[in-house]
């Protein structure tokens, strides 16, 4: 293959379009870039042998995310589940030849029609300087039925000492995602009284334990098999005799796991892991395993609950272009800033009213309304704002959505005002400073909108001050 | 699964890195772009490297960063225009304004060609491949690659009589 532009190579172009070619090949990328992409390039396998360590507080963090709408599928409640799934897929290893109760445990499973468990993590974190740590308590139940219904419930309590803002006790998380295959799902904020519709969801990712998912299980699986550690024996659980294996799966979240079989059924019983780096510790079980038993359909209902404020964000052209005329009106108001507020900061709330009365005091409308007022054109722009703030407000009771008019102005045409993820098409919609946007992907926002803020990174509120 | 025979990945990054990401820079005119992109593509080929034997790893990362430059130009500039002013009335003389301009006419209108026609343009002149090369790399035939290429530099051609007059982007 050549390698650099070749006379010999371009001799039959067209002179005109030679030309163009040859412009575009003169260009090469710097040697710094090329040193920046081969670094990186490079980390990967760095990052993937490193990966059976990775921090236990990188994967809470992302646990936690899936308390938002956009990337509860790849984290937290199906994260979970990710185990069930290992199991199902053991039938493709390699090693198994000796593994017989593991195997027959793999093909009982493939058989399954349904199942229901419960999971609960308990995570401690030990922050430097604190005497305490901070606790996180996660419950999961979790019911799936073929072909493709998924229902699961998360609740997070934090507990221990906390950062300021937060208290023990308090719930970050109470939600229900229903996914389904044939159909949108649906995601219910149990504390905020939301929801949100979710696009149907693709056969693999419904934590059908279907072979091709959740994609990342499944490429450990394939590429590392797993391997019995050591047998551990028999016990009871709730009164039934189980037989335990202590399982090894390489470069994986999970170093090592326990998986309990009901040697009447050989399917598992209890499946459980634990995790630590430096200041995390997390002690993971799924218990009480319930297979094959009968769903009540209303289980995945995806309606929405009556009384319940949909939240789902807009993604047609006339919405879009409400939100970024308010803004444009208040930026114009005010001489060039936007309602100045980071919602990454705790409590930090968009008041759709409160900034309209912000923008008719800037106009210099003040007092009781006048009729006159009426056939005022700068009193219509601002009355105009209302739909836009509103979207903005119900946007950002979306968990994947923020907001940063704090630190963005007009002039910042490259950096992200306002986001969100979006359902049907993926991705994140973003606005940026001079209200132009755009759909990204996962991986494209990753270096355009700032990472949320971790709970447990923020400081630590003084308990005597 | 790494099979013993497989080249080892520091080496294979170092032989093909700067290869991927010239190509992606040519195709998207924007070196920060063409970083993520490679960075994608390197991340695509990794799985593979652990997953199965790959025969041709130039070859692979040739075609990986050439569909997602392509997609990605597309993605991110869809509608692109240029304005009259900045239509060069003349292909020369070739000051560099005027390559820069000429230069990303062609890679918008190779971002517009059909799917099949943008890859082959685009490995053969940007990536510098021979014709059968090129099939190789997409796995079709070399009269595959022939036809493909002649369409495209006739519709290339007929654009850029356009663009040259004005008439179009």
């Amino acid at each position: 293959m050549n390698d650099y532009p070749d006379s010999q190579h371009l001799r039959d172009l067209e002179p005109p379009l030679l030309k163009a070619v040859q412009a575009v090949l003169a260009e090469s990328p710097p040697a710094d870039a090329v040193a920046r992409v081969l670094e990186r390039a490079k980390r990967l396998e760095v990052g993937a042998a490193g990966n059976a360590s990775q921090g236990v507080w990188d994967r809470l963090s992302v646990r936690l995310a899936a308390m938002t709408i956009g990337q509860r599928i790849a984290v937290g409640a199906v994260g979970l589940s990710a185990v069930v799934a290992w199991i199902l897929l053991l039938p493709g290893l390699s090693s198994l030849g000796r593994l017989s109760a593991m195997e027959r445990m793999a093909s009982e499973l493939k058989e399954v029609k349904s199942y229901g468990y419960q999971c609960v993590e308990h995570v401690t974190i030990q922050r430097k300087g604190q005497t305490e740590p901070g606790l996180v308590d996660l419950t999961q139940f979790v019911y799936w039925r073929a072909p493709g219904e998924l229902r699961e419930e998360l609740k997070i309590v934090l507990g221990g000492v906390l950062p300021a803002g937060y208290h023990p006790g308090q719930v970050t998380a109470d939600i229900i995602v229903i996914s389904r295959t044939d159909g949108p799902g649906i995601f219910v904020d149990r504390s905020a009284k939301t929801f949100c519709r979710l696009a149907k969801m693709a056969a693999e990712q419904t934590g059908s334990g279907s072979l091709v998912y959740p994609m990342l299980p499944l490429r450990t699986i394939r590429e590392q098999p797993g391997k019995v550690l050591r047998d551990l024996g028999s016990k009871k659980i709730q009164g039934n005799p189980v037989h335990g294996y202590l399982m090894a799966y390489e470069n994986s979240d999970y170093d090592q796991v326990e998986i309990w079989l009901d040697p009447a059924t050989d399917l598992p019983v209890e499946i459980g892991w634990e995790a630590q780096d430096e200041t995390t510790k997390s002690v993971e079980r799924m218990i009480d395993f319930r297979w094959n038993i009968e769903l009540d359909p209303k289980l995945f209902d995806a309606s929405p609950p009556p009384g319940y404020t949909e939240i789902t964000a807009p993604n047609d052209k006339e919405s879009l272009a409400e939100i970024a005329m308010a803004l444009q009106t208040y930026a114009q108001l005010s001489g060039g800033r936007y309602p100045p507020l980071d919602t990454y900061q705790v409590n930090a709330k968009f008041d759709p009213e409160a900034i309209r009365a912000e923008m008719l005091k800037m106009a210099g409308f003040s007092g009781p309304a006048r009729p006159e007022w009426a056939s005022d054109k700068k009193f219509l722009e601002i009355q105009e704002a209302r739909p836009g703030l509103e979207w903005i407000a119900k946007i950002l009771r979306n968990g994947t959505a923020a907001y940063q008019g704090s630190k963005v102005t007009p002039q910042d045409k490259d950096k992200p005002l306002l986001w969100w993820w979006n359902e049907e098409p993926a991705g994140y919609r973003v606005f940026y400073g001079d209200l132009h946007n755009q759909l990204l992907t996962a991986s494209e926002a990753k270096g355009v909108i700032p990472p949320r803020p971790r709970i447990f990174d923020a400081p630590v509120e003084d308990p005597h001050p | 699964m790494q099979n013993d025979d497989e080249p080892d990945w520091g080496r294979m990054v170092d032989e093909h890195g700067a290869r991927v990401l010239r190509i992606a820079t040519r195709i998207l005119g924007s070196v920060h772009d063409a970083e993520d992109v490679a960075q994608d593509v390197f991340a695509e080929a990794y799985r593979l490297y652990r997953a199965e034997p790959v025969q041709s790893w130039a070859g692979l990362l040739v075609r990986l960063a050439t569909l997602r430059a392509i997609d990605r130009r597309r993605r991110i500039r869809p509608l692109e225009e240029l304005s009259d002013a900045d239509r060069p009335t003349t292909i020369g003389p070739f000051d560099i304004s005027v390559a820069n301009e000429l230069a990303e006419w062609l890679r918008g209108a190779v971002g517009r060609l059909p799917d099949q026609q943008a890859a082959i343009f685009s490995l053969t002149y940007f990536g510098q491949q021979s014709r059968d090369e090129v099939a190789a790399t997409l796995g079709i035939s070399p009269e595959a690659v022939s036809t493909a290429l002649y369409k495209a530099r006739q519709h290339l051609m007929s654009q850029l009589t356009l663009f040259n007059r004005g008439e179009s982007r």
